[in-house]
């Protein structure tokens, strides 16, 4: 990929392309009998984005599929009424190479994910599991990803360093090169008696040290000094200040908080995935729009594709 | 009850309410935002500004707009300290930040020495005017208290709560944010809220209805409340005050709603023994426009 995505409508035309280029990623789904994942995927499969195979209640499915109108004809069930079967199944096929994508559907997260991470199925990557939402907001000139507004409720400085190898990863599955990474900060400077300052002091200098061109780190950065360009003439010298591309925060709620404030007052598009397992998972949930769930389930595509050929594959 | 930054402007401006503007010190107007903020305030008759820092660059911040220095007083320092006696010399009815650091000039405040803050508790409110949202949102506290516990917390929405109050709000409610709305003994933020929430069910806290923990889509919508179970809540869908559970959250936060939703917002130190108009550094004209009305307003 030469150029970096910018924005929603270049992830979903991205996957788009991939899928005619002859790539097209099947997503199985553990426990498919569930309207707005089914919607999600029928439409995405007519777009031609992608191919999905919905592990779960046969009948439910068909049941569901046509009170919403969900045209599911070109796409396959595998009828497990167990809901524990079927996500089995559906993981035992990612696992196996017959799936791309894992996709959540009437099932718990965390049942999941602990069938994700089982031992037998050989896709855990030894780094932690954690959610990335990536904004489109209009008005900031690049995609944003930020992370973790799901999952990882308090990370420790460790957990902060998967975090932002696992929200990298979804950056350079964009094509963006080099990420930059922005450590949140209620003030732009150390200050002794703000503990996540510290913290995000001590990170900025590690990865300075560390020779990992692909990744800069800076912090602490206030979101408005994280996006704005305007406000980061003040410190020049700062290559992630006014263009970051990740805002990794200190706790699920700040994450979270933030993320939704932009999507309720104004139209932030985003897209989430779980990052930390060697095959992404997808999620959508029934308040997401269209839009989000289509844009969630194709960077999903995106990121698949590059852990096939360049993180953990090689099969290229 | 005053439901925008115009009805603000408004109530400061009717007849008869003050006769004369109120004394205002500004520190540090040292960027060209300020020098207009400041302006449109004076030539409105509700502030009568001081303005206090180094001359050098309060002189540089007016080249570059179109207003005068020689019509305005100004008090040269050179130091944060000398700048902040200067200021509170002048017996002002309110201060004004200028460019420093909302936390820096906070912390700087809060030193006993300046016997600024009283006997309660200083916090940094924003207060913001979204568009889609009926209430004004103050978001709390996103610059002084970097680690809260319960009972901070509880006074940061009490000191919010008086705010409220004076701004005709009666009866204000004040949402405890989480990222979910149920509570979880893995979710420390989530138990935290619970209990001070049981706390307000009780009477065990007085002049502030509070719920938490809420998600920030239940805080601002009844609809999506009832949806997610939450039909009882007397706060859910009618929240005035935002209590985050991280100075990073209000931060960002208020941050996100002014930068990206088209909102208004303003900044305030409350609880100290004049209020200061606090906006945050990246704050533009109109926000610090918005600072200084509520400020004098509380003056």
């Amino acid at each position: 990929m030469s150029e970096a995505i910018r924005s929603s409508d270049e992830i979903i035309s991205a996957a788009k392309e991939l899928a005619e280029s002859g790539r097209r990623k099947m997503v199985a789904v553990a426990g498919a009998q569930d309207a707005d994942v089914i919607g999600a995927l029928a439409s995405a499969n007519a777009d031609g984005i992608l191919d999905a195979t919905l592990y779960g209640d046969a009948k439910k499915i068909r049941k569901l599929a046509k009170e919403n109108g969900s045209k599911i004809s070109k796409l396959t069930i595998e009828d497990y009424k167990d809901a524990g079967e079927a996500t089995w199944q559906a993981v035992k096929a990612a696992s196996e190479g017959r799936a791309d994508v894992i996709m959540k559907g009437f099932v718990a997260t965390s049942s999941l994910l602990k069938t994700v991470l089982a031992k037998d199925f050989g896709l855990r990557t030894g780094n932690i599991i954690s959610h990335v939402a990536v904004l489109d907001i209009p008005g900031y000139h690049k995609l944003l990803a930020m992370t973790d507004g799901g999952m990882v409720v308090a990370p420790d400085r460790d957990q902060k360093k998967q975090l932002i190898a696992n929200a990298s990863l979804v950056c350079m599955a964009l094509g963006i090169s080099p990420v930059k990474v922005a450590l949140s900060g209620a003030i732009d400077y150390v200050d002794t008696s703000v503990p996540m300052s510290l913290e995000a002091d001590s990170l900025t200098k590690e990865y300075a040290q560390a020779n990992e061109p692909d990744i800069i780190v800076q912090g602490p950065l206030t979101f408005d000094m994280a996006t704005s360009p305007e406000k980061a003439v003040k410190i020049p010298d700062n290559k992630v200040a006014g263009d970051a591309d990740v805002y990794l925060v200190s706790t699920i709620e700040e994450c979270n908080i933030i993320a939704k404030s932009l999507i309720n007052f104004s139209d932030t598009v985003f897209a989430g995935v779980i990052v930390g397992a060697k095959v992404p998972v997808s999620l959508v949930s029934r308040t997401d729009t269209m839009k989000n769930k289509k844009a969630s389930v194709s960077i999903a595509c995106l990121l698949a594709e590059y852990y096939r050929t360049i993180a953990f594959g090689g099969e290229a | 009850m005053i439901k925008s930054f115009a009805a603000l402007e408004e109530a400061l401006l009717a007849k008869g309410r003050r006769p004369k503007a109120i004394k205002t010190a500004v520190l540090n107007p040292t960027e060209p935002k300020y020098i207009e903020a400041i302006r449109k305030a004076a030539e409105k008759r509700i502030i009568e500004p001081v303005l206090i820092g180094s001359k050098e660059a309060i002189n540089k911040a007016f080249a570059e707009t179109s207003s005068e220095p020689s019509k305005f007083e100004i008090i040269n320092t050179d130091s944060p300290e000398q700048t902040l006696r200067a200021a509170l010399n002048c017996k002002p009815g309110c201060i004004v930040k200028g460019n420093i650091p909302a936390r820096k000039f906070a912390l700087t405040l809060l030193d006993p020495v300046y016997k600024f803050s009283g006997n309660g508790i200083m916090t940094h409110i924003g207060v913001v005017k979204a568009k889609g949202y009926k209430r004004l949102m103050l978001i709390t506290d996103g610059a002084v208290h970097a680690v809260a516990d319960a009972s901070k917390r509880i006074q940061i929405i009490q000191n919010a709560a008086d705010l409220a109050g004076r701004l005709g709000i009666e009866n204000p409610k004040a949402a405890m944010l989480a990222a979910v709305e149920a509570i979880y003994p893995a979710v420390p933020v989530t138990m935290e809220e619970a209990a001070i929430a049981k706390m307000s069910d009780r009477g065990q806290i007085k002049g502030v209805e509070i719920d938490g923990p809420l998600s920030f889509d239940c805080a601002i919508s009844r609809k999506v409340a009832k949806a997610k179970g939450l039909a009882n809540s007397k706060v859910a869908g009618q929240v005035d005050i935002f209590a985050m559970p991280s100075m990073e959250t209000a931060n960002g936060t208020y941050k996100a709603m002014v930068m990206y939703t088209g909102a208004e917002g303003a900044g305030i130190l409350h609880g100290g023994i004049l209020p200061a108009a606090c906006p945050y550094t990246s704050d533009s004209e109109t926000n610090i426009y918005n600072s200084i009305l509520l400020a004098a307003f509380l003056g």
